[in-house]
């Protein structure tokens, strides 16, 4: 039947054809072209798909309801995406909300042990008592008085530690610290820390986070790619952590790429020892600052000089003690006080005038007869010697 | 009052890359012997009956590079001892070491081999045909070398640690190995 039809309708179908295209030129085909890019979904997805990004940068009013039809495909997509790997989407996060939940609930639970400890310390000492009286003058906590009197720390060297390989990354180092191959000590602090992990049968995720050697200490903040190991000297103050814990979170932020597809290249990491250094941080002990040369020589000079004052009166004293005593078992001289009055030494007492000139006496014993002043009641003696004389 | 010091020292970085290297084989073939050839002693050997575990520094250049090889010379596996695994991961580099005089460690070093295979994939290596200076008493052939030589998992080197023949030879073969493109 339609054969038939179309048998019949072919030479008119032609013609109307023909005319069409008289009349109506390249239309009909462009029509047809476009029909077909509006049936077919892969060329529609196509064609979509080159214009979405530039529709979605260049969005008007027109494009406000984009973020809010975008909601729940988003939500799904991620929550879909945690089911299937949560680590991915933790690693991601990891360097923004890890700062934030490691240093609120560390800082607040070692900071508050901290405090307790410190305060119980101090709290019966005579230094205590000072700080006391600070804490009522200045309306600070007696508890942070403590505490800032007693965290006296540096840290001198840090490590940024690759997790996986153990190799080290960057180092930042105070000058005068004398360092052994910072690359061995990395890659053993490794070992030591997968050691201990597997000798103590903790968690997954646990691990050696202190080490204390006499004065020293290292802490190590974990990352989710490097770790970071700060060699402190001295009582570091638990906040201490929390800047670590910055700085790693920083290095991670900006090396996120290195990072994850390091295979020991060190040259993209050349820029990492300026951003380490900021941890490289000291706290000095209030009221111990080093003195300025200046004072030093002043307070040195001031020593010297009090030291040479001091001697020469103690020899002075001596020699006038014995010029007294000579005095005093002269005939006809009996000395009854003696002190000192306007810089001079005050001799009083009994004197004949017939017994020995004090002043000769002086200047025989080598004393300065300007250094001393007489007070003499005359009297008569009845020593033989003078009896003589008279 | 909390001091920042602006005292650091740059990584050596420029065009160096590290590596981490593990030294593995049968109990006294020779393995920490033929690494102290090359570096200088830091740590003490008592860290590797303690922890398992002796890391120490080498570099090699290649070409216009610096390759430091953190060797990590791990305790040698016997009846009563298992190599851990563990201590593998990260490596991008193996150095294996048999006794020339024991052909049983070379079976031993083959299995650690396949073993370590296994656990992270294959990675490039080095068998270390070890005391070369004991050559006439050794108990495989220069056939046999060669047969090992040609599996292809592994570049095979003669050293000894007691002249140091070979383990320039052996180092660079594998940084080679491990660098190149």
């Amino acid at each position: 039947m339609i054969n038939s039809e179309e048998g019949i309708g072919l030479a008119p179908d032609r013609e109307l054809v023909r005319l069409r295209e008289l009349l109506l030129g390249e239309h009909p085909r462009r029509i047809d072209e476009i029909a077909e890019r509006l049936d077919d979904p892969t060329l529609r997805s196509k064609e979509v798909g080159a214009v979405l990004p530039n529709a979605i940068l260049r969005h008007g009013p027109a494009m406000d309801a984009l973020p809010e039809a975008l909601e729940p495909q988003v939500e799904e997509a991620l929550a879909r995406s945690i089911q299937r790997d949560p680590a991915r989407i933790a690693r991601i996060l990891s360097p923004i909300i890890g700062r934030a939940i490691r240093r609120s609930v560390r800082q607040a639970l070692a900071g508050l042990a901290q405090r307790v400890s410190q305060t119980v310390d101090h709290s019966l000492t005579l230094g205590g008592l000072a700080m006391r009286v600070e804490a009522l003058k200045t309306g600070v906590p007696f508890s942070e008085i403590v505490l800032r009197r007693s965290l006296l720390y540096r840290v001198e060297q840090l490590f940024w530690i690759h997790r996986e390989t153990g190799l080290l990354l960057a180092e930042a180092v105070e000058h005068d610290v004398a360092t052994r191959d910072p690359e061995i000590v990395s890659s053993m602090l490794t070992v030591v820390r997968d050691f201990v992990r597997d000798s103590m049968d903790v968690g997954e995720h646990d691990a050696l986070d202190a080490v204390t050697v006499g004065e020293l200490r290292v802490w190590v903040e974990p990352g989710p790619h490097a770790m970071l190991a700060a060699v402190i000297r001295g009582h570091p103050p638990e906040s201490l952590r929390g800047r670590l814990s910055d700085v790693l979170d920083g290095l991670h932020a900006q090396y996120q790429t290195e990072l994850e597809g390091f295979d020991g290249e060190l040259g993209p990491f050349q820029g990492a020892p300026r951003r380490l250094a900021r941890a490289l941080v000291s706290q000095e002990e209030p009221g111990r600052k080093r003195m300025s040369p200046v004072t030093l020589a002043l307070v040195a000079s001031a020593v010297v000089l009090g030291g040479i004052l001091f001697g020469r009166r103690f020899v002075e004293n001596r020699a006038v003690e014995q010029y007294v005593r000579v005095l005093d078992e002269a005939p006809g001289v009996e000395v009854l006080e003696t002190g000192r009055r306007d810089g001079r030494v005050l001799i009083r007492g009994l004197r004949d005038p017939l017994a020995v000139d004090p002043i000769q006496v002086a200047r025989e014993m080598d004393i300065d007869p300007d250094l001393l002043a007489f007070r003499w009641e005359p009297i008569v003696s009845a020593h033989p010697d003078l009896v003589v004389l008279r | 009052m909390v001091n920042t010091n602006g005292a650091w020292t740059q990584a050596e970085g420029r065009d160096v890359v590290s590596k981490k290297v593990c030294l593995v084989g049968s109990f006294a073939v020779g393995k920490t012997s033929l690494v102290r050839r090359t570096i200088d002693d830091v740590y003490d050997e008592g860290y590797l009956t303690t922890v398992g575990v002796k890391v120490d520094r080498t570099e090699v250049k290649i070409g216009p590079r610096t390759v430091n090889l953190m060797l990590w010379d791990l305790a040698g596996e016997d009846a009563f001892a298992e190599l851990r695994l563990d201590y593998i991961r990260g490596a991008s580099g193996l150095i294996l070491v048999a006794d020339g005089t024991r052909a049983d460690t070379i079976d031993s070093a083959i299995e650690l081999k396949r073993k370590i295979n296994r656990a992270f994939g294959p990675l490039p290596s080095v068998l270390a045909l070890n005391k070369s200076d004991l050559v006439a008493s050794w108990s495989i052939s220069d056939a046999h070398c060669r047969i090992l030589g040609r599996s292809g998992a592994w570049s095979v080197v003669r050293t000894s640690a007691r002249t140091g023949e070979g383990v320039p030879t052996l180092l660079a073969t594998l940084a080679r190995r491990m660098v190149a493109p």
